[in-house]
């Protein structure tokens, strides 16, 4: 009680200066215990993947060349220009057997519309069964491609014919072309809607179960909990998180964007405030363990070359508007709604800012927010990404917005990543494509904000005010985890760099990271989330909510984000760069 | 809160301690099944709303994982910055 007291007379800023470290810490602390079992499995990875890039990754030089000669040949990509680039695009080292079976192991429960059991097993009748009523839709898609592809060769035998010398052959062999692609892209959907696949992921969920008890359980062991205890808990765990996958791919559900983050709190919430969460699961509710070691592995797709994606007024308005958005937000949460954590403002400004969920839990992990409040930010989040994922396209459309300056709007502005490619992909193809890779440049920025975050946190929040903190005791407040996740991110960026964009393409993005880190990633996220619903009391919300200071804070932070993104987009795209915006 | 039944005189002791020992469960049975209700009942009423219905259709049509929360969990930021750079990379500049 005594204690109780005084720490409600200390304000929560004030850390007491005990700096103390000793080698024991890299494998007796969790922040370092995160960092290695991250590093283990990056390396793991880049072991499978880099020594077996895949046979046809050879003839990419070729898809070059091509590309370039069509490029000097014509003024509109051509039928062989675009054949190239798709040539090159479907080389992944993911697609060869090892990564497919690596990957089939890994892979969460599937879509499912009534019954939850179709997530976890489709038998081959049931798939054959699914994929017949497409079948006339495929076919019909497949000869629509057939036949715009014939009108396409062609329009561009007569515009070379003309020694594409011709503007009007030249702009009708550019729109039969671009016809053909919207075929061929829709045939290609239309084919893979027929062909159902079977799948059973029950067994693979086992023994995706036992791997990660053992893993973890003996990451634990080495801090000094007991194995036993652990991997007892650790089904328990592991099966909420199966249901919260399972509930983000309920038929209805994945229109909302309504993630497995959500979900994983949800469940572990009705647990821990019904029946409580039992004892004997408690060894293995491990969230900041769970979530550190993700944030590690997050670290490697943070891939700084990406942020050159869409040139320059890509970086103007992915990596100027947020940061001037975030900090923004924080001082106006700070100064004039007076949110009552420090935390709490900054976790919420960096999500509303950066890109959601994944941001959240960067930032919150680098502050050291409390579990409520990453629940608080994530839950907000989801509410105004559902949103604007229906607003956001239906106003653009709305007012002819152009579709790049819609997609960079909306890319930059839409919190969760995969609700912003749903929201481009409402107005079309270009509005999707420019929308998901600004979304790629922005997901970047996380790197760079989880430790601007945390050295700030260090050296200036979690201090009495006036005072300065030295250099060591800024190095043993710092959260240690965040040093592996920029090392990763830093490795993965010069190895990305230097194994060439195409290669790295192949090797790196389509192979290291979706093949395999990436899933194992996701999967530490669901058992993090798991662990904080678990853990959480729904009492603890109450004092968050009063005057409803969260939610006019993430209000005003995302108005003003998108007049503001609104104004930068349209003077990149069409004032500033108009070359580029002509190109893409 | 809770009832010592060897000094109480209440008869309905036993009843009540039994239900102390139901309710959680009953709880949690009625927390799975309002959530059985969001999805079920609350996500087909939300198609009710405008643009709402398109949107699935489009996220169906594509194929869209529209809960993903980072680039690399779905394949559209990787199609789409590559064919961005390849139109950047490879400009059409012939005659």
């Amino acid at each position: 009680m005594a204690e109780t007291q005084k720490s409600q007379a200390e304000p929560d800023y004030v850390v007491i200066e005990s700096g103390k470290t000793s080698l024991q810490d890299l494998y007796k602390k969790e922040d370092w215990m995160a960092v290695w079992m991250g590093f283990l499995l990056l390396i793991v990875g880049l072991l499978i993947y880099l020594p077996r890039p895949p046979e046809k990754a050879a003839e990419i030089p070729k898809y070059n060349a091509v590309m370039k000669e069509e490029a000097a040949k014509a003024p509109f990509k051509t039928i062989e220009w675009h054949n190239a680039s798709s040539s090159k695009r479907g080389i992944r080292a993911r697609d060869q057997d090892f990564g497919k079976t690596i990957q089939n192991f890994l892979a969460a429960p599937s879509d499912w519309d009534t019954n939850p059991l179709d997530a976890l097993y489709r038998s081959e009748e049931t798939a054959k069964a699914m994929g017949a009523p497409f079948k006339e839709a495929a076919d019909k898609a497949k000869a629509a491609a057939d036949a715009a592809l014939a009108s396409a060769k062609t329009a561009q035998a007569a515009a070379a014919a003309a020694g594409f010398k011709d503007a009007n052959l030249n702009a009708a062999a550019e729109k039969e072309i671009n016809a053909w692609q919207k075929a061929k892209d829709q045939a290609s959907k239309a084919d893979s809607k027929f062909k159902v696949k079977p799948y059973n992921r029950i067994t693979y969920l086992i023994g995706l179960c036992i791997i990660l008890a053992l893993f973890f359980g003996i990451g634990k062991a080495i801090m000094g909990v007991p194995f036993g205890q652990f991997v007892i808990g650790f089904p328990a765990v592991f099966f909420l998180a199966v249901l919260a996958y399972m509930a983000e791919t309920q038929a209805l559900m994945k229109y909302w964007g309504f993630g497995f983050p959500l979900w994983a709190i949800v469940f572990g919430l009705l647990i821990s405030n019904t029946i409580g969460t039992p004892k004997w699961v408690q060894p293995a509710v491990c969230t900041e363990f769970y979530i550190k070691t993700g944030l590690v592995l997050l670290g490697a797709e943070i891939l700084f070359n990406k942020i050159l994606a869409i040139g320059k007024p890509g970086i103007f308005v992915a990596w100027i508007c947020t940061p001037i958005t975030l900090v923004l937000t924080y001082w106006f949460g700070q100064k004039i709604v007076k949110m009552p954590s420090k935390t709490l403002n900054i976790t919420i400004s960096a999500d509303m800012s950066v890109c959601g969920v994944s941001a959240a839990i960067a930032t919150a992990a680098a502050c050291r927010a409390k579990k409520e409040e990453l629940t608080l930010a994530i839950g907000l989040s989801m509410v105004f990404t559902a949103i604007c994922m229906v607003g956001q396209p239906a106003f653009a459309k709305l007012v002819g917005m152009p579709e790049i300056l819609a997609g960079a709007w909306m890319g930059s502005t839409i919190d969760s990543t995969g609700a912003v490619a749903a929201a481009g992909a409402f107005l079309g193809q270009k509005a999707l494509y420019v929308a998901a890779t600004i979304k790629m440049i922005q997901n970047v920025l996380i790197g760079v904000v989880a430790f601007c975050v945390a050295v700030y946190w260090c050296a200036k929040v979690d201090c009495k005010p006036g005072t300065s903190v030295s250099w060591w005791e800024i190095w043993y407040r710092f959260p240690k985890f965040v040093i592996g996740f920029i090392v990763a991110s830093i490795v993965f960026s010069i190895i990305d760099q230097s194994v060439g964009k195409d290669m790295s393409t192949v090797m790196i993005d389509h192979g290291v990271l979706r093949g395999f880190t990436r899933i194992a990633r996701e999967w530490f996220f669901a058992l993090a989330f798991t662990c904080i619903g678990l853990e959480t009391n729904f009492k603890e919300f109450g004092p968050y909510f009063k005057g409803g200071k969260p939610i006019t804070l993430y209000v005003f932070g995302q108005t003003f984000q998108l007049v503001f993104t609104l104004l930068v987009g349209y003077i990149m795209f069409y004032i500033v760069f108009p070359e580029i915006t002509a190109a893409i | 809160m809770s009832v010592d039944c060897a000094t109480a005189e209440n008869t309905n002791c036993g009843a009540s301690a039994s239900q102390s020992v139901f309710a959680p469960w009953l709880k949690l049975i009625l927390g799975f099944a309002l959530i059985w209700a969001l999805i079920f009942v609350g996500g087909s009423l939300a198609q009710l709303l405008p643009g709402a219905r398109h949107m699935a259709r489009v996220i169906d049509e594509r194929g869209l994982r529209a809960t993903a929360v980072y680039y690399t969990d779905f394949d559209e930021p990787a199609e789409g910055s590559e064919r961005i750079r390849d139109s950047l990379d490879y400009v059409p500049h012939g005659n």
